[in-house]
C-alpha cells in the first residue's frame, strides 16, 4: 500500500478507535451512577432505568432514576459540548425537553409514575465544565433568551483520576453557577445536595464498583458506534449460534473456515433484549449499523431487507502481537484485537474501493459517511427509534 | 529403551490385571535400564472418559479399551498426515493405561511407550476431546507446595537434577542445575520467573533414593526410578487435591440468560502489577498468546478491561484489572472449567502467578463511594 493510502487508512482506524473509546467511557459513566444508586441508595431506590424511553415524545435521556417514588433524576452525559452557538442551543433545547412532567419507571415490568419532583442532571467532562456552566448561566440570566427551566438543571463534572494506585471516575457538582438537587425527600445525610452541594464531596467510583454493571448492561442509551456493537455481537452473541460440530470444525479441520450465521435484525434485537441484556432496549437500527459495518468489512452479506448472513470465523489466528514498521524506519509493536482488526479491515476495504480522495477531504469525511456510501445499495428501512 | 513391546507382554488377554502388578514391572524395568521411563498425564473429566473415548469417533484415531481390575488398558493407533512426512503420512501406535484418582474427577493416563507415542498419540487424543477432557496445570507455587508438604510429611529430601524456568521479562528458557528444590524456587521468585518443569530425586531419611521423577506445570509426570507407588499415591494425590480444588472453583460459573447474577473469580498477585499502561499492554499481550482465543480490548488505560472468546468451546469472559494487584475474571453466558483453566494458566505463564479465589458479595455504604 502506498504511504499516502496507509495514512488514510490509519486516520480511518484512529477515528473508529476514538469513537469506540469515547462510547466505552460513556458506558462506564452510566454504569458508575447505576452503581451509586443501586448500592448506596438501595433502600431509597425505586428504579434505575438504564435505557429510558419517556413520555409521548419518547425522550431518551442517558439514564433516569426514581427515588422513594417521589423524586426523579433525568440525566444526560455529554462527552463534549459544541462551541458554536447554534449547536450549543440545540443541546439546551434537548435538555429543556426534559423540563416537563415525565413518567419514570417504577419497576422492570414498565409500570410508570410521574413523580412530584424531578431534576435534570447534566454530566460533563471536567475540562469543559466551567466554561459550559458559565455559558448556560449566561443563557439563563439573559432576559432576552428563551432558555429557562422550571425544574433544576444540575451540572456535575466527571474525570477519571488516579490516587493511591487506584483509578476511578470522580463526579463533582460544580460549586458555582449551579442549581441544587431538590432531593429533600431523601434522608439528610444521604441527600445528593448535602453530599455534593453543601459538603462539596465527590462521588468516586473505581472499576471494582462499576464493572459489574458495565458487563451486565453492555451499552448505554446512546446509539453506539457500529464498531462497538459489532465487537459485542462477535464476542458474545454470534458464538452462541454455533453448534458443537461447528466448534469441532475449527478444532480439527480448518480453523480459518467461515461458518455462516443467519441473522434477522428483529429476532436478534428481541434475543438481546430478553436474554443477553436484561431490561435492555437495544434498537434495531443499532444492530443494522453494526451489520452494515461488518458487511463493509467483508464479514457479512445482506440476504433480505432485515436479514444478513454473517461469515463468522475463528479469528484467533489474527489476534496477537505484531510488529509494524513506522515511517522513519522504526518499529512498534501493537496488539491486534477485535476492535482494531475490524476497524482495519473496514477501513482498508472501504477506502480501497474508492478513488483516493484528497487527503484533506478524507480527513473531513467521517467513517459514518463512508459506511453509508458503501452500503447505499441497501433499501431504506424504517427506524424504530427517534434517537441517533 | 524398553518401550512398546515390553508392556504388551504384561497385558495378558483374558486376565484382569491390578494396577499394582504394573508398578512392579515398571520398577523392574527402571532398575534394568536407566533410560526407561513411564510418562503420565493427568486431566479432569466431568464425565467418565472411558465412555467418552469409547463413544467418540475421531478421524485417523483407532482406539480399543479393555477393562482391568482397577484401571483400563487402551490400545491406540493414530495416522498423521503431513506433507513433509515421507509418503505423506505415518502411524503412531502404542498402549496406555487409564485410572481414576481417589474417586474424584481427576484421571491419570500413563504409558511406557516412548515420547513419540506419548506426545503425538496419547496427548493428542486427550486434546481431541476438549473441553470434556481438561488438562490441568500447576503453578510454580503449587509445585513448591507439593514438594514442601512431601518433605515434611515423610521426612524425605527432594533435590533437583534439572529445572527449567521461564522469565516474564525475556524470551528463552533458563536451566537450573542440581540443588535443593527451595533454591530453584527461590531463584525463580527473585528473578521474576516461573518454574516450568523439574526433574527431581527423592531420598528417604537414610539417604536411599526412593524416587526419580519429573513434574511439569502442565501435569505431565515421568517415573524414572524408585517406587512407582510414591509418585502415584504421594505426589499425584496432592496434584489431585489441587486440581479438584480448581475444578470446584471453576465449574458452573456461566451466567444464565435473562438474569443479572454474575459469578466472578479473582486472581490476586503478591505485588502490584498494574502500575501503568505498559503493564496493561504486557497483560493483554499475554492473553493474546493463549491459543484459540479471540480478544477485544474495551479499555486499556489507565485500567484494563478485555473480553475473551475461547474458540475451543465458545466460552466467553470479561477480564478486568480492579486494582493494582488484582484481576477479576467474569465468565459470560457460556463458561467451562476447561476455558477458565486455560485462561488462568495462560495468565500465570505470560504475566505472573497469583492466588485464585471466588468473589463473595459485599455490602456497600456511602463511604465506599466518597473521595477524590
Amino acid at each position: 500500500m502506498a504511504s499516502e493510502d496507509r495514512v488514510l487508512v490509519q486516520d480511518c482506524i484512529d477515528e473508529h478507535m476514538d469513537d469506540f473509546t469515547t462510547y466505552d467511557r460513556a458506558v462506564e459513566v452510566v454504569s458508575s451512577w447505576q452503581s451509586i444508586f443501586s448500592r448506596v441508595y438501595k433502600d431509597e431506590l425505586t428504579h434505575f432505568d438504564r435505557f429510558p424511553v419517556m413520555g409521548d415524545n419518547k425522550l431518551t435521556p442517558d439514564f433516569s432514576v426514581l427515588l422513594m417514588e417521589e423524586y426523579g433524576i433525568v440525566a444526560e452525559v455529554k462527552r463534549t459540548f459544541p462551541n458554536d452557538e447554534k449547536p450549543f442551543r440545540k443541546e439546551m433545547d434537548q435538555l429543556m425537553r426534559y423540563d416537563a412532567p415525565l413518567p419514570f419507571k417504577v419497576d422492570s415490568e414498565g409500570t410508570t409514575k410521574v413523580p412530584e419532583k424531578h431534576d435534570i442532571l447534566l454530566i460533563v467532562s471536567l475540562e469543559d465544565s466551567f466554561e459550559i456552566s458559565k455559558r448556560i448561566q449566561g443563557l439563563l440570566d439573559d432576559n432576552e433568551s428563551d432558555v429557562s427551566f422550571d425544574r433544576n438543571l444540575v451540572l456535575v463534572d466527571n474525570a477519571y483520576e488516579s490516587a493511591d494506585r487506584i483509578c476511578r471516575y470522580v463526579f463533582r457538582k460544580l460549586p458555582f453557577e449551579n442549581r441544587p438537587f431538590r432531593d429533600e425527600i431523601l434522608p439528610e445525610e444521604k441527600r445528593l445536595e448535602t453530599i455534593m452541594g453543601l459538603q462539596r464531596k465527590a462521588f468516586s467510583v473505581p472499576p471494582v464498583h462499576f464493572i459489574d454493571y458495565k458487563i451486565r448492561h453492555v451499552l448505554c442509551n446512546d446509539s453506539p458506534p457500529p464498531l462497538y456493537t459489532a465487537v459485542y455481537l462477535w464476542n458474545t452473541i454470534f458464538p452462541n449460534y454455533l453448534s458443537e460440530d461447528d466448534m469441532r470444525i475449527w478444532q480439527r479441520k480448518n480453523p480459518k473456515k467461515n461458518l455462516p450465521i443467519e441473522v434477522n435484525i428483529e429476532k436478534l434485537k428481541s434475543s438481546i433484549n430478553e436474554h443477553y441484556i436484561p431490561e435492555g432496549n437495544v434498537r434495531s437500527h443499532w444492530l443494522r449499523k453494526a451489520l452494515e459495518f461488518l458487511k463493509a468489512a467483508g464479514f457479512a452479506d445482506q440476504t433480505a431487507p432485515n436479514d444478513y448472513e454473517v461469515k463468522f470465523s475463528n479469528l484467533a489466528y489474527s489476534v496477537g502481537p505484531r510488529k509494524l514498521r513506522e515511517e522513519g524506519g522504526g518499529e512498534k509493536e501493537i496488539i491486534r484485537e477485535y476492535a482494531f482488526l475490524f476497524s482495519r479491515w473496514f477501513c482498508e476495504r472501504v477506502l480501497g474501493k474508492k478513488t483516493m480522495p484528497e487527503k484533506t477531504q478524507a480527513k473531513k469525511k467521517t467513517s459514518v459517511v463512508l459506511l453509508e456510501e458503501f452500503s447505499k445499495e441497501s433499501p431504506d428501512i424504517k427506524d424504530d427509534s427517534s434517537k441517533q | 529403551m524398553i518401550e512398546a513391546e515390553e508392556p504388551r507382554r504384561l497385558f495378558v488377554n483374558g486376565q484382569r490385571l491390578p494396577l499394582s502388578s504394573l508398578f512392579i514391572a515398571f520398577e523392574n524395568y527402571a532398575r534394568e535400564d536407566r533410560r526407561y521411563k513411564v510418562s503420565l498425564a493427568t486431566f479432569l473429566s466431568t464425565t467418565n472418559p472411558i465412555d467418552l473415548l469409547q463413544d467418540s469417533v475421531v478421524p485417523d484415531y483407532s482406539l480399543s479399551i479393555e477393562e482391568q481390575e482397577d484401571f483400563h488398558i487402551c490400545r491406540l493407533s493414530r495416522t498423521i498426515h503431513r506433507a513433509n512426512i515421507e509418503g505423506g503420512s505415518r502411524t503412531v501406535q502404542g498402549i496406555f493405561g487409564l485410572y481414576r484418582n481417589n474417586g474424584g474427577n481427576m484421571w491419570t493416563s500413563f504409558t511406557p511407550s516412548g515420547p513419540d507415542f506419548f506426545n503425538h498419540g496419547l496427548l493428542s487424543l486427550l486434546r481431541e476431546h476438549r473441553p470434556q477432557i481438561t488438562r490441568a496445570y500447576l503453578s510454580s507455587d503449587e509445585i513448591r507446595q507439593i514438594f514442601e508438604e512431601v518433605e515434611m510429611e515423610h521426612n524425605w529430601t527432594i533435590t533437583i537434577q534439572k529445572g527449567v524456568q521461564y522469565s516474564y521479562k525475556a524470551e528463552g528458557a533458563i536451566n537450573f542445575r542440581k540443588g535443593h528444590f527451595q533454591d530453584l524456587f527461590n531463584e525463580a521468585e527473585n528473578e521474576d520467573r516461573y518454574v516450568d518443569k523439574v526433574d527431581f530425586v527423592v531420598k528417604d531419611s537414610i539417604g536411599r533414593r526412593v524416587l526419580h521423577g519429573f513434574i511439569s506445570r502442565d501435569c505431565v509426570f515421568y517415573f524414572r526410578f524408585g517406587q512407582f507407588k510414591i509418585l502415584k499415591d504421594v505426589f499425584l494425590a496432592k496434584v489431585s487435591d489441587l486440581t479438584e480444588g480448581k475444578n470446584k472453583m471453576f465449574e458452573k460459573r456461566e451466567r444464565k440468560f435473562g438474569e443479572l447474577a454474575l459469578k466472578p473469580i479473582e486472581m490476586e498477585f503478591s505485588e502490584d502489577r498494574f502500575l501503568d499502561i505498559s503493564d496493561n499492554e504486557r497483560f493483554v499481550k499475554g492473553l493474546s498468546k493463549i491459543s484459540a482465543i479471540g480478544l477485544s480490548v474495551m479499555h486499556l488505560n489507565p485500567y484494563l478491561h478485555a473480553k475473551v472468546l475461547d474458540f475451543i468451546d465458545g466460552s466467553t469472559s470479561d477480564i478486568v484489572a480492579i486494582n493494582a494487584n488484582t484481576i477479576r475474571i467474569v465468565p459470560g453466558f457460556k463458561s467451562s472449567v476447561h476455558s477458565l483453566m486455560r485462561i488462568s494458566d495462560g495468565i500465570f505463564r505470560s504475566f505472573d502467578e497469583g492466588i485464585i479465589r471466588t468473589v463473595e458479595p459485599t455490602e456497600h455504604s456511602l463511604g465506599d463511594f466518597l473521595g477524590g
